[in-house]
């Protein structure tokens, strides 16, 4: 009898996919494309389409969600968040990684196959905004609002300083190196939602470190507005009004359209029972076109609204929003495929020295900033040992401020210099980051 | 901003296709078959269509392919998931039969009726144009609605066994119009100019192609799905991974994406084990995806003939009303000589009876995969002609009205 007892107990501890399985279902994936489009192109007289974009784009779709959550599951099984695997996934199957081994024609998808997948990708954001919105509640943020406003203020306040030192020092231009500072302070909502979402019951420290990350990209969001209205007020090649439109649309325009959706979303809710996957994928599409037409930020308006929602009717909301968790997979898979194969990296190979220095610096700082902060406001020994590394991370947003750069300062020079350099620096982040606080999430025990 | 309306229109339409209100409505009346089951959406699609007022011009529609694509696709799964090996195990002889019977009828009465549209359609080539037409009007032929709750239920045994052999013949034989329609279109296609050509050495080496990428990825889905466990994010991963895929690959190598989701179907289906999870995600969003079908149907199809002139508007409805007629004589008398065997213990004068008259809806279906294909504007006349034989066709099962049976 024990003996079957360990049988069963060992059978059920077995890895669901073997790591071979894994890896013959991507290499066949990516062969079956490969062999797809060659016997496409050599074999005639097979009858031709009249929708080779759209099937382009639904076939990239295919790989970046299969592709990417294999590689996820695979990367796993060395220890490594799936994250990581997403990522690399989509830097492999991407257009810079082969532009720099000089063989452009190897890469699964090109640059300008990479402009059909916005629309998706475009949703994605929103999907992971709504998530991680909902995923803080009230209750929750009065209780740690201090512990959340120090260690917001302790890194930011080390990492603008740190960071602003050096890239004055390499960049010699104050306005460029508080730039720099104030996109170093940032981190990555998408990613600690998404490691939050791994774990099968989130943690405190998990949601803790979410709140903190959430919280500091609102304020920095505004904080980085508010720099570049004071630089393009000094240029005289730029408009300020830009500016100001800038900071109003992305401080209030985001934030107030979601508070105001809340209340329309929970009416509907309130009415509909069923088909909660397309409510979800409607009010997904709905988000998106309505921040791209008045050009307000996807990521905080839907942070703003799955913040408002889940807490004004959290039991109205709660199929809505387990709804969009059980898409979340599906969604991280393309998000994070797509922002891999969007990382450039040539320009981190080309601006090494610089990015390695502001990495190394920001890291440090976060480190210093984050450990006084965990320490002074009674977090647990382990937490405050680990806490840095959930904000290491970069993506969206740290993107989205970096491209505003060469939007906002159009006619100068150094803007898309800076904006490389800026762009290399969260490549960097991007890879090692979510490796770090997967290992912070697994060292802090469940109950600290 | 029109962009924007545009895809809050979709978004709008698929949300109110699927939400109770509709149901309710659906139910509430007795010819739901018309109101509901996906007309309504159809009818406003023209209505919004570029044959309506023009919200949604050709190159919004472009935008929106992608999507139609993986419907096309999830549909083809959808049926080919009804091939299971229990269910075909159980298929009792007498079904078989009537499987049998209305396939070769089907098939020959679209054979006759190709021969006539193809002599006023007066195509370059009229062998290819033959085959192409065959193809397509056997989808209209073949098979029958398999919905019977608007008949009127009736709960003796006879009248169930009935509606459940009416409902398992049309599975099947959706499998069979599928199949036809989706070989024929991939072997007689339009070239770069628009003219019919007939290509069956293209047309087999993309359809191998297409059933080896399918194996591929069925394999993969299958050894995944079977481990999952119910585990609903990771199916619906692999489940909208998969139709991205398989609609991808189809296109690729000139199809629609319905036959590589139904042999996708097929092979999951035939698996040893059965996949609760994927099959409660393709129930689930059965209707979304037949209103979302019936919403780009409505957006495409065009009056058959062009109604340039009164000539042609009558030979058209002429057409219809042949083929409608047709449906309302020879699928009860099939039916009848297929089940004669068992004439004692099925219900033959219960309402259920009547439901063979009715044409499939996966006919738009099939049809819709044509109109994506086509330039020449064909297809989408077809779409036209077959919403006219389906209107009629279920109008014709409610005259004259069927005699009150003694049997309780």
């Amino acid at each position: 009898m024990k003996l079957r007892t360990t049988t069963i107990q060992n059978r059920k501890d077995r890895p669901r996919f073997g790591a071979t399985f894994l890896a013959v279902s991507l290499i066949c994936l990516v062969g079956l494309i490969l062999v797809t489009r060659e016997l496409r192109m050599r074999i005639t007289g097979i009858p031709q389409s009249n929708l080779p974009a759209a099937g382009e784009t639904t076939l990239l779709l295919g790989v970046i969600i299969l592709g990417s959550w294999l590689s996820g599951r695979l990367i796993r099984r060395i220890g490594l968040p799936p994250i990581t695997g997403q990522l690399l996934f989509g830097v492999l199957v991407g257009p810079s990684f082969w532009s720099w081994l000089n063989r452009p024609e190897l890469s699964l998808i090109n640059a300008s196959q990479l402009v059909s997948l916005q629309g998706p990708e475009s949703l994605a954001v929103i999907m992971i905004g709504l998530v991680a919105g909902a995923e803080i509640n009230w209750p929750f943020l009065r209780d740690r609002l201090r512990v959340i406003t120090a260690l917001a203020a302790g890194q930011m306040g080390f990492v603008c300083i740190a960071v602003g030192f050096v890239a004055f020092a390499f960049l010699n231009s104050i306005p460029q190196a508080i730039i720099v500072a104030t996109i170093a302070a940032t981190s990555s909502s998408a990613v600690s939602v998404a490691l939050l979402r791994e774990m099968r019951h989130p943690t405190e420290f998990a949601r803790l470190l979410l709140a903190t990350t959430v919280a500091k990209d609102l304020f920095l969001v505004v904080a980085f507005s508010i720099v570049l209205f004071v630089i393009a007020a000094t240029s005289s090649s730029t408009h300020i009004h830009q500016a100001w439109y800038w900071i109003m649309l992305h401080l209030a325009g985001s934030i107030g359209v979601g508070i105001a959706l809340a209340f329309p979303l929970r009416w509907a809710l309130a009415r509909i029972e069923r088909r909660m996957t397309a409510v979800v994928i409607v009010t997904a599409i709905f988000l998106a076109i309505f921040c791209s037409t008045i050009g307000i930020a996807p990521l905080i308006t839907a942070l703003t609204l799955g913040y408002t929602a889940r807490n004004i009717a959290p039991i109205v909301t709660s199929s809505f929003f387990a709804t969009a968790r059980r898409l979340f997979l599906a969604v991280c898979c393309v998000f994070f495929a797509a922002a891999g194969a969007h990382l450039d990296l040539s320009a981190l190979v080309a601006n090494w020295g610089v990015v390695f220095a502001i990495s190394a610096v920001r890291f440090a700082g976060i480190w210093t900033g984050a450990t006084i902060a965990a320490g002074t406001n009674g977090l647990s020994p382990t937490a405050t040992r680990w806490a840095w590394a959930g904000f290491i991370p970069q993506a969206g947003i740290s993107l989205a401020l970096a491209a505003q750069i060469a939007v906002e300062f159009p006619n100068e020079k150094w803007a898309s210099s800076l904006a490389t350099i800026v762009i290399a620096c969260i490549t960097l982040n991007e890879m090692i980051g979510p490796i770090l606080m997967r290992i912070a999430l697994r060292k802090v025990p469940s109950h600290e | 901003m029109t962009n924007s309306i545009f895809w809050l229109v979709i978004g709008i339409v698929i949300l109110v296709a699927g939400s109770r209100w509709t149901e309710r409505i659906r139910r509430r009346f007795p010819i739901s078959n018309v109101l509901g089951g996906g007309w309504a959406l159809l009818a406003l699609g023209i209505a919004i269509g570029p044959r309506g007022v023009g919200v949604l011009d050709g190159e919004r529609l472009s935008q929106v392919q992608p999507i139609l694509l993986v419907l096309l696709t999830w549909s083809g799964v959808i049926v080919g998931l009804q091939c299971q090996a229990t269910l075909v195990r159980a298929i009792p002889n007498v079904l078989w039969r009537w499987i049998t019977f209305d396939l070769t009828i089907s098939l020959l009465m679209s054979v006759a009726a190709a021969g006539l549209l193809a002599r006023i359609w007066q195509p370059d080539s009229p062998a290819a144009a033959q085959i192409l037409l065959t193809g397509t009007l056997a989808a209209i032929a073949i098979g029958w609605n398999p919905e019977t709750r608007s008949l009127g239920i009736r709960s003796d045994a006879p009248a169930m066994r009935l509606a459940v052999l009416v409902q398992s013949g049309a599975g099947a034989l959706a499998i069979c119009s599928l199949a036809i329609a989706t070989l024929a279109l991939q072997c007689a296609h339009q070239d770069f100019s628009g003219a019919v050509i007939f290509a069956p050495y293209g047309g087999m080496v993309a359809l191998a192609m297409e059933c080896g990428a399918v194996i591929v990825v069925s394999l993969g889905a299958y050894g995944i799905l079977r481990d999952s466990r119910e585990d609903d994010a990771r199916t619906t991963l692999i489940v909208i991974g998969a139709l991205c895929l398989l609609s991808g690959i189809a296109v690729t190598f000139g199809g629609s994406g319905l036959l590589t989701g139904l042999l996708f179907g097929a092979m999951i289906g035939l698996g040893r084990r059965r996949l609760r999870g994927l099959e409660h995600v393709l129930s689930y969003s059965e209707p979304i995806v037949a209103s979302g079908c019936f919403f780009f149907a409505g957006i495409t199809l065009a009056f058959p003939g062009g109604a340039t002139s009164l000539n042609s508007i009558l030979i058209v409805i002429a057409i219809a009303l042949s083929l409608a007629i047709a449906r309302r004589v020879l699928k009860p008398l099939i039916m009848n000589v297929a089940l004669a065997s068992v004439r004692d213990s099925v219900a033959l004068d219960s309402p259920v009876a009547r439901a063979p008259i009715r044409q499939a809806p996966l006919t738009i279906v099939v049809l819709l995969a044509f109109a994506i294909q086509d330039s020449s504007g064909l297809a989408d006349q077809l779409i036209g002609l077959a919403v006219l034989i389906s209107l009629m066709s279920t109008l014709s099962t409610f005259w004259p009205r069927p005699a009150r049976s003694a049997t309780k």
